[in-house]
């Protein structure tokens, strides 16, 4: 018994130190998805932009050099463990994310961030975001998502493949070893992001820059490593081997909108004993703790609240649009963005492009329509 | 268009706690303002660049927000577009930029 809880312990607040970084390192850093995307579609800076690449490259060569060490079995998360592409609900649920983090002035880890800075605005969006995601999870919009979107997928067993690897496909196609494939799929990819990132000189001598996108593809990588590996042990009340603390019960890292929803639940059944505090649960509360850290030093923090009627509209339309999307395309920005895309999973840069795609419209849709009123 | 910051200003505070550098800085003038306070990323940006498309070269405008991304952003912005970020400073828990139309 004290093992199990030991290696429970060792997870969660684990996820609880990694996430005190990322949530000081991203609001130092102005680390942000949404405000990636703006810079590019609003004035053409493509400084976040690559440091989103760089955070990606660290991310996919940690977690693959984890694979390939035997450290890690990637292929049990949940992005690449169903062989069952549903392609429907990740480009949907992506796209709408999408939409809503452009209305929320950011995604649910910018929110996180922001809550720690003071923004009361972002607890409102947080909670309705968990509130959705939750309804999303086991409530009514689940029950649309699992009957009608979930569905429409493709069969990638039929195509000889054993999960939604990039390396499997990748092997199949050339005949290479499975790990040789491994190797090339994310050594290239790393390689062209990494390139991209870094042959900007500007972005080169922004040090801050450079070194927050490698903390955090370098923190997706310690999680993978703290529940795929520490947290993996055996339960000695079944004498089964399990991955402790993880609310999917499987290998996870970085995500952050099942967290928020996991989060409220807790709070709001903390008398169930079946419930207890995940690494997800224990990494949303150490992004707004570490980004208060960071703000409270700095002289950062200040209370914001909403400016007007327009604003509370749009921001509570997309925090539900964020708890939807993110929990149908089983991950948000970082979940699916940086930790989905580092095991390789085919599902995952399908809901990457739809994240994108979705921020892109409405951010250009937004400025348009500034364009025209006056 | 002018805001008289006299009608704030105490006397035994010296300009410098409220973010200026000097007296010049405090009273620099302007042609346009723009206030942004309360809207979060993008709309600060956004509206900027609106606001300065209907200026002429040279003229300046001023911006307030309250979006802390804005001081980045702001900066990134007048590198990118070539306007000058004559000033990026804190006046009364906000943030205040001056911008020069290039």
């Amino acid at each position: 018994m004290p093992e199990a809880s030991n290696l429970a312990a060792v997870v969660m607040w684990g996820g609880f130190a990694l996430a005190l970084v990322f949530g000081a390192v991203a609001n130092k850093t102005n680390f942000c998805t949404m405000g990636a995307v703006s810079d590019v579609v609003n004035m053409g800076h493509w400084g976040r932009m690559r440091m989103w690449m760089l955070a990606i490259a660290v991310a996919l060569v940690g977690a693959n050099l984890l694979q390939l060490f035997g450290q890690v079995d990637l292929a049990q998360s949940i992005y690449r463990r169903s062989t069952s592409l549903n392609w429907l609900s990740l480009l949907l649920g992506g796209a709408l994310f999408g939409v809503g983090m452009s209305l929320a002035g950011g995604c649910a880890n910018k929110n996180l961030v922001r809550l720690g800075g003071g923004s009361l605005r972002s607890l409102v969006v947080l909670t309705f975001l968990g509130i959705s995601a939750y309804m999303t999870l086991k409530g009514l919009f689940g029950q649309f998502r699992a009957s009608v979107l979930d569905p429409v997928s493709i069969d990638l067993a039929g195509l000889g493949l054993k999960d939604q690897g990039l390396g499997g496909l990748v092997a199949r196609a050339t005949g290479l070893p499975a790990s040789q494939a491994l190797v090339v799929t994310a050594g290239l990819a790393a390689l062209a992001l990494g390139a991209v990132a870094l042959k900007d000189q500007r972005f080169r001598s922004n040090l801050s820059q450079v070194l927050g996108g490698v903390v955090i593809g370098g923190l997706v990588v310690a999680g993978w490593y703290l529940t795929g590996h520490l947290g993996y042990g055996e339960n000695p009340e079944t004498l089964e081997t399990v991955y402790f603390a993880t609310n999917s019960r499987t290998l996870e890292s970085l995500s952050f909108v099942a967290p928020v929803a996991y989060s409220l639940e807790l709070l709001m059944l903390w008398t169930d004993k079946s419930l207890h505090a995940s690494f997800g649960i224990a990494a949303a509360c150490g992004v707004v703790i570490g980004s208060a850290a960071y703000a409270l030093a700095a002289g950062k923090f200040r209370w914001e609240g909403f400016a007007s009627m327009s604003d509370l509209r749009n921001q509570l339309l997309g925090a539900v649009l964020m708890g939807f999307g993110g929990v149908t395309a089983a991950g948000c920005t970082v979940g699916q963005g940086l930790t989905g895309i580092s095991t390789l999973a085919i599902g995952s840069v399908l809901a990457l492009a739809g994240i994108l795609g979705g921020s892109v419209a409405t951010l250009k849709y937004i400025s348009w329509r500034e364009s025209r009123d006056d | 268009m002018r805001i008289n910051v006299a009608d704030q200003w105490d006397p035994r505070i010296p300009i410098y706690h409220m973010g200026y550098q000097n007296e010049e800085e405090e009273h620099m003038p302007f042609d346009k303002e723009l206030d942004a306070s309360g809207l979060a990323c993008p709309l600060p940006i956004v509206k900027t660049k609106k606001a300065l498309s209907g200026m002429a070269t040279g003229q300046v405008l001023r911006v307030i927000s309250t979006d802390s991304g804005s001081v980045e952003d702001m900066k990134a912005f007048a590198d990118q577009t070539g306007n000058t970020l004559l000033q990026s400073t804190t006046e009364g828990g906000k943030y205040v930029f001056r911008l020069r139309k290039a």
